[in-house]
């Protein structure tokens, strides 16, 4: 592909949502769900997306596929520009890249067997011809995702599969095309705990042999540090903090990234005896977000500046960029 | 086992739901006790039959019912002998309260919050509308919400505001015991913190014991004194939680809590292999032997009792059968 | 909300178990019941009468002049409990007597006998000639009754060979009658004596059948080369299974005929236009925009037009046949308030998560709104559109009724279009009205019956109804 194994790039990335106000009204406001991402994944590395409702990681996801047409910014895929791609180019983007939604039972149609479920994405870009060969992709495929024997599976309606096997389904699909990136949204939010984890086994252990480019979407962070390289830590439509998954676990910087640390719950029974010191209050509307610090309203941390202007990114350490004012003095370092 | 203190006692509570394709055995077996300010943690997987405990104890069922059995005993009376008119006049929102799973959504578009977190007392004490009004207001306010708030429709209070909303109206007739069923499943993790903070301070304020039911068991342990685990309709385990999170003796205990990813530790999460069974047609003996790593012929054949392995420590499965 | 499942619950796949479960309902079966019959019905017209045939018969007046005017169906003495009169036809035959008289003319005579057991008068007695002659021949019918006396009908001069005989109507012949009934009872009759109740009455107070056997004698001269004949009709009150309307016509083959009809014309129109009203639709809720605001707005506006009216301004500009309705009523509905439905559904679904995902492994509008759209909306579209054929049997029929409809054929909307303006239930004739009624509720039952079974098979929430 290209010498530096670089997979995905974004640049400076928006995606702004239209909202018109009333019927034959000119106005127009925007709800700025992604608002100037950058970031770069390499090949058969694996990246986070953390954030809370409303934080824009599921828009920045679907439109890094190009389920959405960015307002701004660039995509870079293999070094080839896919921001504004069109018809048979989006095509082939649509074949390098997959998608795995948050619910399981909503992701099948319910008149399609799993069969015909796998077999229309191949039917799509008619990229095997023959119906023996499909049916062989198609069993190939759940076998890939364990869901043997296959021909248990395949035959069936997807209200007759539970939760985490639909979800194994909907993983062969997202692969079946043989994608270099693959988006999980959310994958095992909706699944019983005993189950999620052995989903984003699956889900690692494909990225790894096939070296696929994974960007997981996720509100919990307890699950990223085995299951990503990279983390981004978002809120309100901006990247808050973004380093290798370990280093913010470690070392977390932005005041939000630290809240959430604190806030996620551990099975621990001392739990009970104390309150957590988290932020009162709720995200912000992206209708019309602060101009500032987006997080400034709720930050404990914060002070005049951050009410005042919106923070660059500063790389506090080494491959470790925090948008906080609070880390200014560390740029220069 | 059962204490004079206890404020609810639970005994071989039987729930069955009948549907086109057979019988379901929703609960089975299920024993326990509250003491006043007990928080006691329900945890499980999505269809072990968690909710439909919090159901059956306030009896909210559905019209499908096959069998609804055992005893419930409230304050040293079995309430399961009471008619559906008592029940409801006496008990439900009087002596047990309930905040549902979802509960956020389930507010009247069309009335303001106020009113419908008033609405039980209207119902149940008979209270003068404008009384009840500035009682829910009083409320709204103790749950750390602005008291204007009571005179907004649900549309525009965010999912953690209309949560709060939903806990004060279960609050509001001094019920001795909130069941808690998932409620705050549909929030974000600063939301629900908050929520849980606000929990274990009314809790303190009102001297209230809970029933929790979450499928999460690190939420759980922000809240228990005491677990339950709950698997295929039966109670698996029964302990505190002090000794729950740090030597679970059940199998599926075990299991489920090494899959829950931690943030402290470096322990790699592991998974439990294998569904939970239909709860129409169960497995024979111990219903978790077929995914248990330590099953043995005896596991297959025979269904084992809750043995006791510890003060308040009950353990369903045959690996402590000897040890009483 | 998140738990809200998308995949419907799908009590059990594909067109077997539909139908099992449509079986489940009594409502359905009985339904079904129906439906079979009246395609029977339909297929049975279809194969023996066949259309151009029943055109012409319906059409023209000739055809029925055997057949009593107005004559109830035969089943309806079960109501009466009497013996009602059935038509009796008698042809001359056999001469009674050939005498050659000087002037080389012929003296002919006839006598015929038939027996008359019924419980009510005939309707109508009318001689059908059927001769050949140079001069115009005179024939005098005499009556005879079963207890003998004997009347002089008529002394009739033949006008042409088909001459007809309109016994019912001859003034004379009344008049006469009632003389005779004042002088065998001695006073005047408390009924008005008619040409048939002055032949077939008893002499009494109040009209009484005399039944027996009844006899008349035909003489008249003829030219050797001359030929008579003639049929007598006595026409009865009943007639077959469904009566017979002004003009003689025999119900049943309206009825008949209406059937396959109506259940065509129903099903054509409510099949293409719930299939045109779904391609709308979903178009419009799929592509949204421009599109979606220019159909919606094409849909209110229809929704505000008088549609009878436009209706009729079309059948009067055009020629109207069937074709020519089931069009119109065709191009009227496309724009139906159902598109508002199909194009809400059809945007539930394109947010559905499975959209989304097809979107993401490249599938094109075209076979989403195909393959995964389409399907998805079919279960609620069709028991809508069975439930909606009634409605359009019902609309033809109103439009025949307003004298809209198809002018050549016959058709239930027609039949009490007829009864109508013939005063049916103004003279008591309520089978004229009330057959073609029931033909046609019984179709809408029968749609009515399976659309609601469907409907509830597809959205549970009326399960429990």
């Amino acid at each position: 592909m290209n010498s530096e194994g670089r997979l995905l790039e974004l640049e400076d990335l928006r995606k702004w949502f239209e909202i018109r106000r009333g019927f034959l009204s000119s106005k127009v406001s925007y709800v700025k769900a992604v608002d100037g991402v950058t970031f770069t994944l390499d090949e058969g590395m694996a990246v986070s997306l953390v954030g809370e409702s409303g934080s824009g990681k599921t828009t920045l996801g679907k439109t890094i596929i190009r389920l959405y047409e960015p307002n701004g910014g660039r995509i870079i895929f293999q070094d080839r520009d896919v921001t504004h791609l069109k018809a048979n180019d989006l095509k082939w983007y649509r074949r390098m890249t997959g998608l795995v939604q948050q619910d399981p039972f909503g992701a099948f149609a319910s008149h399609f067997t799993i069969f015909r479920s796998l077999e229309e994405p191949l039917l799509i870009h008619n990229t095997v011809k023959s119906k023996e060969e499909r049916a062989e992709k198609v069993f190939k495929a759940l076998e890939e995702v364990r869901l043997t024997p296959v021909e248990d599976f395949a035959y069936k309606y997807p209200h007759m599969l539970s939760g985490g096997q639909l979800q194994r389904v909907a993983i062969a699909r997202a692969i079946i095309l043989e994608p270099r990136l693959l988006v999980a949204d959310e994958p095992v939010s909706m699944l019983d705990a005993s189950v999620r984890i052995e989903i984003l086994t699956l889900l690692r252990r494909l990225q790894e042999r096939l070296r696929l480019g994974v960007i997981y979407i996720t509100h919990d962070l307890a699950t990223t540090r085995f299951f990503s390289e990279w983390a981004l830590i978002m809120y309100a439509g901006h990247v808050m903090e973004k380093a290798f998954t370990q280093e913010i676990l470690r070392n977390p910087l932005h005041p939000y990234t630290r809240a959430l640390l604190t806030a996620t719950p551990e099975p621990n029974p001392e739990n009970r005896n104390r309150f957590k010191q988290v932020p009162p209050g709720e995200p912000p509307a992206l209708i019309d977000p602060p101009k500032s610090c987006r997080f400034s309203p709720r930050c404990p941390r914060a002070f005049d500046k951050c009410f005042k202007e919106e923070p660059p990114e500063f790389e506090a350490a080494s491959g470790h960029w925090v948008k906080c004012w609070l880390y200014e003095r560390s740029e220069g370092k | 086992m059962s204490s004079s203190k206890s404020v609810l006692s639970v005994r071989d509570l039987k729930l069955y739901y009948r549907t086109r394709k057979g019988v379901v055995k929703a609960l089975e077996e299920i024993s326990f006790d509250l003491e006043k300010e007990d928080t006691l943690a329900v945890v499980g997987e999505s269809g072990c039959g968690k909710s439909t405990l919090a159901r059956a104890l306030v009896r909210v069922l559905p019209r499908n019912i096959h069998t609804y059995e055992g005893k419930v005993i409230l304050e040293g009376r079995n309430v399961m002998e009471l008619n559906e008119e008592d029940f409801r006049r006496e008990i439900r929102w009087r002596k047990i309260s309930i905040v549902f799973q979802g509960a956020m959504n389930s507010f009247n578009p069309v009335y303001k919050v106020g009113y419908q977190v008033a609405e039980p007392l209207i119902i149940h004490d008979h209270l003068e509308k404008k009384e009840a009004l500035k009682r829910a207001r009083q409320l709204i306010e103790l749950m750390g919400m602005p008291g204007v708030f009571a005179d907004r429709y649900p549309f525009e209070l965010s999912g953690g505001m209309k949560q709060r909303a939903a806990i004060a109206m279960a609050l509001i007739t001094n019920p001795e015991i909130v069941i808690l069923d998932e409620p705050t499943s549909a929030l974000d993790v600063l939301t629900q913190a908050n929520i849980i903070n606000l929990l274990k301070k009314i809790k303190n304020e009102f001297k209230l014991t809970y029933i929790f039911i979450t499928h999460d068991l690190g939420l759980a342990s922000e809240l228990a004194n005491r677990v339950a685990v709950i698997y295929a309709g039966k109670m698996v385990e029964l302990s505190s939680a002090d000794i729950f999170y740090t030597q679970p003796k059940h199998p599926y205990s075990k299991g489920l809590l090494a899959s829950v990813p931690t943030l402290s530790t470096d322990r790699r999460p592991e998974f439990i292999t294998g569904v939970p069974p239909s709860l129409i047609d169960p497995p024979s003996g111990c219903r978790f032997h077929p995914r248990c790593r330590f099953a043995w012929e005896k596991c297959s054949s025979e269904e084992p009792a809750m043995f006791q392995v510890g003060k308040d420590h009950l353990v369903r499965c045959w690996l402590y059968g000897d040890g009483k | 909300m998140g738990w809200l499942k998308t995949g419907s619950p799908k009590p059990s796949a594909g067109l077997k178990g539909v139908l099992r479960e449509v079986l489940s309902y009594k409502s359905a079966v009985a339904g079904i019941v129906i439906l079979l019959f009246l395609i029977g019905l339909s297929v049975y017209t279809v194969v023996t009468i066949p259309l151009p045939e029943a055109i012409q018969a319906w059409r023209s007046s000739e055809a029925w002049s055997r057949n009593p005017r107005n004559a109830q169906p035969e089943w309806i003495e079960l109501f009466y409990g009497r013996k009602l009169p059935r038509t009796i036809t008698v042809s001359l035959g056999e001469k009674a007597s050939e005498v050659l008289r000087e002037d080389g003319t012929l003296s002919v005579s006839w006598v015929i006998h038939f027996n008359y057991e019924y419980d009510d008068f005939p309707s109508e007695i009318i001689v059908f000639f059927n001769s050949s002659f140079v001069e115009k021949p005179v024939v005098d019918i005499y009556w005879i009754r079963p207890d003998g006396d004997e009347i002089l009908l008529k002394k009739h001069t033949l006008r042409r060979p088909d001459d007809r005989l309109y016994l019912s109507n001859d003034l004379g012949l009344e008049l006469r009658l009632e003389r005779l009934f004042e002088s065998k009872i001695g006073k005047k009759p408390n009924f008005t004596v008619t040409v048939e109740k002055g032949l077939f009455s008893e002499y009494s107070q109040d009209p009484r059948v005399l039944k027996g056997l009844y006899g008349m004698r035909f003489e008249t001269a003829l030219n050797k080369s001359d030929v008579l004949n003639a049929e007598v009709v006595i026409y009865g009150t009943v007639h077959g299974l469904a009566g017979t309307d002004h003009l003689r016509r025999p119900l049943i083959i309206g009825l008949l005929w209406g059937t396959p009809i109506a259940m065509s014309f129903g099903l054509t129109t409510a099949l293409l236009t719930t299939a045109l009203g779904l391609i709308i639709g979903t178009i419009s809720g799929w592509y949204g925009g421009k599109i979606d605001t220019i159909i919606q707005r094409i849909v209110e506006i229809n929704a505000v037009l008088p549609f009878l009216p436009i209706l009729i301004l079309l059948t009067t500009f055009y020629r109207i046949d069937l074709f020519v309705i089931l069009l119109s009523v065709v191009v009227l509905s496309i724009f139906s308030l159902g598109i508002k439905g199909t194009r809400i559904l059809v945007m539930q679904i394109k947010s559905y998560p499975y959209i989304e995902a097809a979107q993401a492994y490249g599938a094109s509008n075209m076979r989403l709104i195909l393959f995964y759209v389409i399907p998805k909306i079919m279960p609620p579209v069709v028991p809508g559109m069975i439930s909606s054929v009634p409605g359009f049997v019902f609309l033809e029929a109103g439009l025949s009724y307003l004298g809209l409809g198809d002018p050549f054929l016959p058709t239930w909307g027609k039949i009490i279009s007829d009864a109508q303006t013939n005063g049916a239930f103004y003279k008591g004739m309520y089978y004229w009205v009330l057959e073609p009624a029931f033909m046609l509720i019984l179709t809408a039952i029968a749609f009515a019956l399976i659309g609601m079974a469907l409907e509830r098979i597809v959205n549970p929430k009326l399960k429990e109804l």
